[in-house]
């Protein structure tokens, strides 16, 4: 009885020991026993390829493919017409209103405060760590330029800036640039601007 | 005679079963009672993906810490994440996000930095980096992230607070079980919409603080109208996540 107890005790012992317990970190992956189903050898999202050159499963459009309902003259299958049939419009497409600005509000804190700072000033936290200079919204050249130059320039990026179009689909860039057009006015603001009922405060500050 | 016959066989019968029979039978019971329930006691404990997956903490071919990005300098989870909130599946970025600010020619911070090398090659070659894969459902499992996080599951529930991760960890077990819980109570896991990526908003504590929710009753009234009125019924047949 004893010795059945005293193995009983050890191979308890030995299995904690050997395989541990629940949550411990682990570099190497799961064991798994059967693993035919789980692991399905198909393509995946994002997976590794060993049969095309560049390692990719997913595959880009061979070049010249015409997406559905498009014309071989305006390809691209992502957008409805092509990014720079954008570039020289003054004023922004869409009807601006407060949806379109939530919207804007959030695609721009995600993206763009990043280095233009929440305000647009250009003191976004990238700045801290080395980032030079992003642009200052708040300039009469800024305050001047079009509509369609604030897309083109999220779209394609510009000097140190990066081309944001891969990250932003187009209406939320169309988005993005009403809510800068908000800072903008915001930023500028004269108190008349403001509806009577809500100067209350603001007359009393400096 | 008839008693005679009794007594010979006795013999023989304690030859076979030895006198302490009785005590060995109830030690061996007892043995295989106290074996099996090891047993089973150790299949139930490491037999499921509360040990097998949890922990998982892969090497990855760049150290990107997930506290240094999305927990200091507090970029949205979507700023690299860019397809969550309209496609199944969270992408990975592509080089050309981290080289927004990493790139040598541009922004350029640690843009020499040879931890970053492998980001460097990909963007230069369009060979992708070969990222390690961290939660994983079962193939057979179809899990939609954007009908998710749509409806207002916070990313915190299921993976954790990776906004606190230098190494990006399995947390939670992500088993069947596991998944209809949720399916059969999700209201605990609602939030607004504006706050899913927040992984450090605490629904208990924020709730009154934070100007997007002071004004309305508390986690547990907007859950319930978010059911009501969005007519939020997880699914729990087979079909919902197995083709």
């Amino acid at each position: 009885m004893k010795y059945v107890l005293i193995i009983l005790a050890l191979l308890t012992v030995l299995t904690v020991g050997f395989v541990g317990l629940r949550g411990q970190t682990s570099r190497q992956p799961p064991v798994m026993v059967f693993n035919d189903l789980v692991d399905q050898p198909k393509y995946k999202n994002q997976g590794e390829s060993a049969f095309f050159a560049d390692g990719r499963q997913m595959r880009l459009p061979p070049a010249g493919a015409v997406a559905w309902g498009r014309t071989p003259d305006k390809p691209d299958p992502g957008n409805l017409i092509d990014d720079a049939d954008y570039y020289g419009l003054k004023v922004i497409p869409l009807p601006v209103d407060a949806a379109l600005l939530q919207r804007g509000q959030r695609v721009f804190n995600t993206y763009c405060a990043v280095c233009h700072g929440g305000f647009g000033t250009g003191n976004g936290v990238a700045t801290n760590y080395g980032m030079s200079a992003p642009a200052n919204y708040h300039t009469d050249r800024l305050r001047q330029v079009t509509d369609g130059y604030l897309y083109q320039v999220i779209t394609e990026g510009k000097g140190l800036m990066g081309a944001y179009g891969p990250s932003i689909k187009p209406p939320d860039r169309w988005a993005a640039v009403a809510y800068v057009r908000a800072l903008q006015r915001a930023g500028n603001a004269k108190i008349d601007d403001v509806p009577q009922n809500l100067r209350g405060e603001l007359e009393k500050q400096p | 005679m008839h008693d005679r016959r009794l007594v010979t066989e006795g013999i023989r019968v304690s030859r076979i079963f030895p006198k302490n029979s009785r005590q060995i039978a109830a030690a061996l019971g007892l043995g295989v009672v106290l074996f099996g329930g090891l047993i089973t006691a150790g299949v139930t404990y490491y037999f499921t993906p509360k040990y097998t997956r949890v922990g998982y903490t892969p090497y990855q071919p760049v150290p990107y810490s997930h506290r240094i990005h999305a927990g200091q300098l507090g970029l949205d989870c979507t700023y690299c994440h860019t397809n969550v909130f309209e496609s199944p599946h969270a992408n990975l970025p592509s080089p050309n996000v981290c080289m927004n600010c990493h790139d040598p020619a541009k922004g350029n911070i640690k843009g020499d930095s040879p931890l970053l090398a492998p980001i460097r090659d990909a963007f230069k070659t369009g060979r992708p980096v070969d990222w390690v894969k961290v939660h994983k459902v079962p193939d057979f499992a179809y899990f939609n992230h954007q009908i998710h996080v749509n409806r207002g599951v916070s990313c915190v529930s299921c993976h954790g607070r990776v906004d606190q991760m230098v190494e990006v960890r399995h947390e939670q077990p992500l088993s069947m079980s596991w998944c209809l819980d949720c399916h059969r109570n999700p209201e605990p896991n609602l939030r607004p919409n504006e706050l899913v990526t927040k992984l450090d908003w605490d629904s208990a504590k924020d709730w009154k603080v934070s100007p997007l929710t002071q004004n309305t009753d508390s986690q547990e009234a907007f859950a319930r109208k978010m059911v009501k009125v969005s007519a939020l019924h997880p699914p729990t047949n087979c079909t919902t996540c197995h083709r």
